[in-house]
């Protein structure tokens, strides 16, 4: 049973409070639209969901595996897009047993861990991984699914912006995880692209997974919910 | 302790230590300047040469003594985010370089008359020049971030490989000078310090401590410029993104 | 595929692919080694007198010179979120990292060295002088990296990057050129040698540590 709910979260980065009492809970099943104004803490929303960034306050609880798609897109130049999902599907992680799926809970400001505690920590004790994602002929396959077949062989130095962002979400397909975290998945896609993303983000809900996305066009998505933060960053500032 | 990290409750405090030791630095350096300039006989080998020694071995002191408080205050603000241990590092760092370069320098203008050079490559003079690159990297690095934060966080993290370090280049260069130093060259040691005699000793200690104290009233003020500093870039930020 | 092999795999074939550092870094080394007899003349006793020191400073210069994009990259393309958000640790990350850039970076230097030393009359079996350089080039990998966590996110990075290693890398230095002078002079070297080593058995497991944990600093 996939969900991932904050609550009360106040984000602080470097000396500025991004926001601050923000709550919102995703079932299994559920999409989420995160929107709001340049600035507004849309991606620092999403990386506390993923866990890279820590809360100044709140909680929040995680039952699920992530996968994080950022606005960067993380290809090597030098190498072919097969090599560089062969490596991504590997790094972003082997895929995670369903039985063993990570539930997180996390307070803060929490307990500072010691300082070698993060050192000892055992990767086994993480759950137990089943690694299987690197497969060649499945990394074709995906890359066909998205258009991408007839390039696979290419260095990535030769793709276009649109090309790089339908090759990095090639992952959908590669890395089975409850949680997908986009963040402006559709940054330089066509309409074509548009549409399949918007078809794999919609069977993967389907499937009960969870899709949380940052995005400046909501009206693409058929949401379960869409949160802006603009809005009640604002009323927080206007309270203040 | 904790309590007085919060730069608030720090700032009610600091304003005391502040005159206190501003007193006392006058008072000591009055008095040490006295007794080393005046009241100290000359040294019968070095004569009056010898008085660069009461600058010299207080600077050498100080320069050891702030990067090991500047690693107390890195490991501080790593395990437990003072961000107040972060001021304290960008505000001792350029202080420490300054003292140690006044022991480079006193050292050398020490050196011409003494062994008629500016100049040796003597174990003790060559750890100090690289303590006092290690000074400059830690200035260099907190002033090279965008966010002041991470610069100090950076710059704690540098502070601490360095003093990890400190030992074992200080270790490396005692073992490297034994290895390639003409042995007419180690007879430099400069000052046994049991040996030193009574009248020498007092103005020396009265010295360091009147230097110690000018250090304290140095870092403070510059502590409040960093909080000042500070205080101006959440201004700004809060100007931009309300 | 192994997650560490992956990495180790993908940062080779990059650096393979990009020109070759593993072609360059030897000719830059080969460089700096033929400037101390255009500048210190070519008489071949204080050459070969110098000869231990030349050889150090000149690889620890040429293994400064690839440092500052080691991480600079992947840190900026997403690639650390992707890890950070990995069931490996970090520091697998950085050890997989740090294996790779040495074999592309450093090993290629330890190769060249002994060619280097007869250039400049050094008499010492080659495999006395390996048992100085493999250390010493893998400590200048460990130390530097740290360094080049450090610097990831400040401005003036490559100038940073000199001031903060090389003042870390004189320990290696020291004991690097001691240990050829004394095995020049016929003297047991053994003891700086292994000095290097057992600086390499300390630094091998904490420095991947510490650098995961700067890299995580420069994360948020």
């Amino acid at each position: 049973m996939a969900s991932l709910s904050g609550k009360n979260l106040s984000c602080l980065r470097g000396d500025r409070l991004i926001f601050q009492g923000l709550s919102f809970a995703v079932q299994q099943g559920q999409t989420l639209i995160l929107t709001g104004a340049n600035g507004s803490g849309k991606t620092s929303l999403l990386r506390l969901m993923a866990g890279l960034l820590d809360p100044f306050a709140g909680e929040i609880k995680r039952d699920g595996n992530i996968l994080w798609l950022g606005q960067e897109t993380p290809l090597k130049p030098q190498l072919t897009v097969l090599e560089n999902l062969q490596f991504l599907s590997c790094a972003a992680g082997d895929g995670v047993d369903g039985k063993n799926r990570p539930v997180t809970e996390l307070r803060f400001p929490r307990k500072r861990e010691s300082l070698f505690s993060w050192a000892l920590r055992s990767p086994l004790s993480r759950g137990r991984h089943k690694r299987d994602f690197c497969n060649k002929s499945d990394i074709r396959q995906a890359l066909k699914k998205s258009g991408l077949g007839h390039i696979a062989d290419y260095p990535a130095s030769y793709l276009s912006m649109g090309q790089r962002r339908r090759a990095v979400l090639t992952l959908l397909h590669l890395v089975k995880r409850d949680i997908w975290l986009l963040d402006e998945p559709t940054n330089h896609l066509d309409r074509e692209s548009c549409d399949r993303l918007i078809e794999t983000i919609a069977a993967h809900t389907k499937q009960g997974g969870i899709a949380v996305i940052a995005t400046h066009s909501p009206e693409l998505w058929s949401a379960s919910a869409v949160l802006d933060i603009s809005s009640l960053t604002k009323d927080k500032r206007e309270a203040a | 302790m904790h309590k007085y990290a919060n730069p608030k409750k720090y700032k009610a405090l600091s304003k005391y230590i502040l005159t206190a030791s501003l007193g006392l630095a006058l008072a000591l350096l009055g008095w040490g300047l006295y007794l080393a300039l005046i009241a100290s006989p000359p040294d019968y080998q070095q004569s009056e040469t010898v008085r660069i020694m009461y600058i010299h071995v207080p600077a050498a002191w100080l320069s050891m003594f702030i990067y090991a408080s500047m690693t107390v205050a890195a490991i501080v603000l790593t395990i437990w985010r003072h961000t107040l241990a972060g001021f304290y590092i960008r505000a001792a760092a350029p202080i420490g370089a300054c003292f140690t370069a006044a022991c480079l320098i006193s050292g050398a203008l020490w050196g011409q008359p003494t062994w008629g050079t500016w100049w040796v490559w003597d174990a003790r003079l060559t750890s100090v020049l690289i303590l006092f690159f290690l000074y400059l990297g830690a200035i260099a690095l907190s002033n090279a971030y965008d966010n002041p934060d991470k610069g100090n966080q950076a710059t704690a993290w540098l502070v601490i490989v360095g003093s990890v370090n400190l030992p074992i280049i200080k270790f490396s260069v005692d073992w490297w000078n034994t290895l390639h130093q003409p042995a007419s060259l180690t007879s430099f040691s400069r000052m046994a310090a049991p040996g030193i005699h009574h009248d020498m000793l007092v103005p020396l200690l009265v010295m360091a401590g009147g230097f110690l104290c000018l250090y304290v009233v140095l870092v403070i003020l510059r502590l409040d410029n960093e909080i000042a500093a500070r205080k101006i870039h959440v201004l700004r930020l809060k100007a931009i993104n309300g | 595929m192994n997650y560490f092999a992956a990495i180790l795999r993908r940062d080779i074939k990059m650096d393979f692919r990009h020109g070759g550092q593993f072609l360059f870094l030897p000719a830059f080394f080969l460089l700096i080694v033929t400037l101390f007899p255009l500048g210190l003349g070519a008489d071949p006793e204080p050459l070969r007198k110098t000869a231990p020191g030349l050889l150090m400073i000149a690889a620890l210069l040429a293994s400064l010179l690839p440092l500052e994009k080691l991480y600079a990259d992947d840190l900026k393309d997403g690639t650390i979120d992707l890890l950070l958000l990995s069931p490996q640790p970090l520091s697998l990350y950085v050890a997989a990292k740090t294996l790779a850039h040495w074999m592309v970076a450093g090993l290629p230097l330890v190769i060249v060295v002994p060619a280097l030393a007869a250039m400049l009359g050094l008499a010492i079996p080659p495999t006395h002088i390996l048992a100085v350089f493999v250390p010493a080039t893998i400590l200048f990998v460990l130390v530097g990296q740290i360094a080049a966590a450090l610097i990831l996110n400040a401005r003036r990075g490559s100038v940073l990057l000199a001031l903060l290693a090389v003042p870390l890398y004189i320990p290696v230095l020291i004991f690097g050129s001691g240990a050829l002078d004394l095995m020049q002079a016929g003297l047991p070297a053994k003891g700086p040698a292994l000095f290097l080593w057992a600086g390499l058995a300390f630094a091998l497991p904490v420095t991947p540590l510490v650098t995961a944990k700067l890299l995580r600093m420069q994360m948020d």
